[in-house]
């Protein structure tokens, strides 16, 4: 509880300080607009000339599409920047107050730095959800949606948790640019649908588990995966951020001061 | 290369031994450029299914195209030298590089340049091997002539210049806006978009690909794919050569009189 509070004030302090600049705070909808945009007439034009690909007509993919924007937006605006910047702070040594504060270190290395763009990215991907839901023409009960934004909420979770862990060698290395590499591959994998890949390739992004963070939530809403098979994202959730803390820890004990 | 020169040169590789330096980094991120392109490969094999062509691209047509055009698109795309360019007007660091006695903009292309020597053998073996694969098992046959050799390394030279003189531009708003970053961002995704890099621009309506195809970007990618695929028809090669000339003409002359400009109103603190 404590903790929710601490990020509610954080959430409320970033959004202060960039609102300041307004002008600057407004320009965030073109730019996650842009990258939207991008995306959903790639898949126009490739459906100009197909009515599937695969099992997935055109709304079905956007629907898939906006649901990995939603996820994206609550990743790429609170856990990346926060991310990019650990390994500039244990080389300047400022981690060290990080470590002094009397809250979790974890938690604050996650958190401090919030993109508040964060509101127009997400709001952009629920826009195209509710649209292309709306088209694909499911009838949208409460149970389902409360399935879907329960297995939306693990796969953002399975996302956050994936790239901490793959930032944690940061207190062996130093440098950690690939994350961005990383990141991209990610998105570029939970931006389709899973059906076009191999099997193994597919049932190897089950164990990683990349296919969690967007496909198995747009599939279970639109009733191509059977809901069992969200509520596994949850434990891998729950697991992986077990994981992550471990790991956290571990590295944390091998950092030395250099301030 | 003359003496003149010689300082460039030096620049340009110790941009690229610096990139060398951390090599997890390295490694790791040439490994991720490899998953990406199978990924591409997978997506299209899947748009591909139980049909020849998508409209004049068979298949492995449009696995050559899209490996080539990302090819020259990464050596062509000079984001990430724009917002260097911003970080240096805004904290003030362009003060100390004012005051060396070489041309910025001609140190900043080299520069460029060196980084680019990094990933560009390996994206280069990213897509010749399977270019090599289809031409051998894929019955597709690589038929171009010197005059279309000729045609492409130009083009492509070209497109590579286009790309830096485009991303200096973008970088020296920050001489007049504070934040030019977004700018920057929606640039790079419009360019990735209209320089056929994610979809060939023969798959777009036709009037919008009429305009595009008047714009400096087709030739970050989509021409040089069209050359090997044999889609350009060389009649037409004149006029694409002079329209690339002039787009270069046109941004070395904003870049140099903008820069001018610019350093007449800049005025820096500390750096």
């Amino acid at each position: 509880m404590k903790y929710l509070r601490l990020f509610g004030k954080m959430a409320g302090f970033n959004l202060k300080v960039q609102m300041q600049y307004r002008v600057n705070f407004l320009l965030q909808l073109p730019f996650h607009l842009s990258w939207t945009l991008k995306e959903v007439v790639v898949i126009f034009l490739m459906y100009r000339y197909t009515d599937r690909i695969l099992t997935w007509d055109r709304y079905e993919y956007i629907f898939l599409l906006g649901t990995y924007f939603v996820a994206d937006s609550i990743f790429s605006c609170i856990l990346l920047p926060n991310l990019s910047n650990l390994s500039a702070q244990l080389v300047n040594g400022t981690f060290d107050h990080i470590l002094l504060k009397p809250i979790d270190s974890q938690f604050y290395t996650m958190t401090y730095e919030m993109g508040i763009g964060v509101l127009f990215a997400m709001l952009l991907g629920f826009v195209l959800v509710i649209w292309s839901g709306v088209r694909v023409g499911l009838p949208a009960s409460a149970g389902r949606v409360l399935a879907y934004l329960l297995f939306l909420v693990a796969g953002i979770a399975i996302y956050g948790a994936l790239l901490f862990i793959c930032a944690v060698p940061v207190f062996c290395l130093i440098r950690i640019d690939y994350i961005h590499n990383i990141f991209l591959c990610i998105a570029n994998i939970s931006r389709k649908p899973l059906e076009v890949f191999p099997d193994l390739v597919v049932k190897l992004l089950y164990v990683i588990p990349v296919a969690f963070i967007s496909y198995v939530p747009a599939c279970c809403y639109l009733g191509k995966l059977d809901l069992k098979v969200g509520a596994v994202s949850v434990f891998a959730a729950a697991l992986l951020w077990r994981l992550a803390r471990a790991l956290w820890k571990m590295g944390v004990r091998r950092y030395v001061s250099v301030s | 290369m003359s003496g003149k020169y010689e300082k460039y040169r030096k620049n340009m590789f110790l941009a690229l031994k610096t990139a060398y330096m951390y090599r997890e980094n390295f490694l790791i991120s040439v490994v991720m450029r490899f998953i990406v392109v199978l990924l591409t490969l997978y997506l299209w094999k899947a748009v591909y299914a139980g049909r020849d062509a998508l409209g004049d691209y068979s298949f492995l047509e449009m696995i050559l195209y899209l490996f080539l055009a990302n090819f020259i698109y990464g050596l062509g795309n000079f984001d990430g030298f724009s917002y260097e360019l911003v970080d240096s007007i805004l904290q003030g660091k362009l003060n100390s590089a004012l005051l060396r006695p070489v041309s910025y903009s001609r140190m900043a292309f080299f520069e460029c340049v060196g980084q680019k020597l990094v990933y560009a053998p390996i994206d280069f073996l990213a897509y010749v091997i399977p270019l090599g694969a289809a031409a051998v098992y894929g019955g597709w046959r690589l038929r171009m002539g010197p005059a279309a050799w000729c045609m492409l390394l130009l083009t492509s030279a070209g497109g590579v210049l286009t790309g830096f003189l485009i991303s200096f531009l973008m970088g020296m708003i920050a001489f007049y806006v504070e934040n030019p970053r977004v700018l920057i961002f929606i640039k790079g995704e419009l360019f990735a978009l209209l320089s056929g890099s994610l979809i060939p621009l023969d798959l777009f309506p036709q009037g919008v690909r009429a305009f595009i195809e008047m714009l400096p970007v087709k030739y970050i990618g989509y021409y040089q794919s069209s050359i090997l695929l044999g889609h350009v028809r060389w009649e037409e090669c004149v006029y694409d050569l002079a329209l690339l000339a002039g787009w270069i003409l046109l941004l070395t002359l904003l870049v140099r009189r903008l820069w001018r400009l610019a350093l007449t109103k800049y005025i820096a603190n500390g750096g």
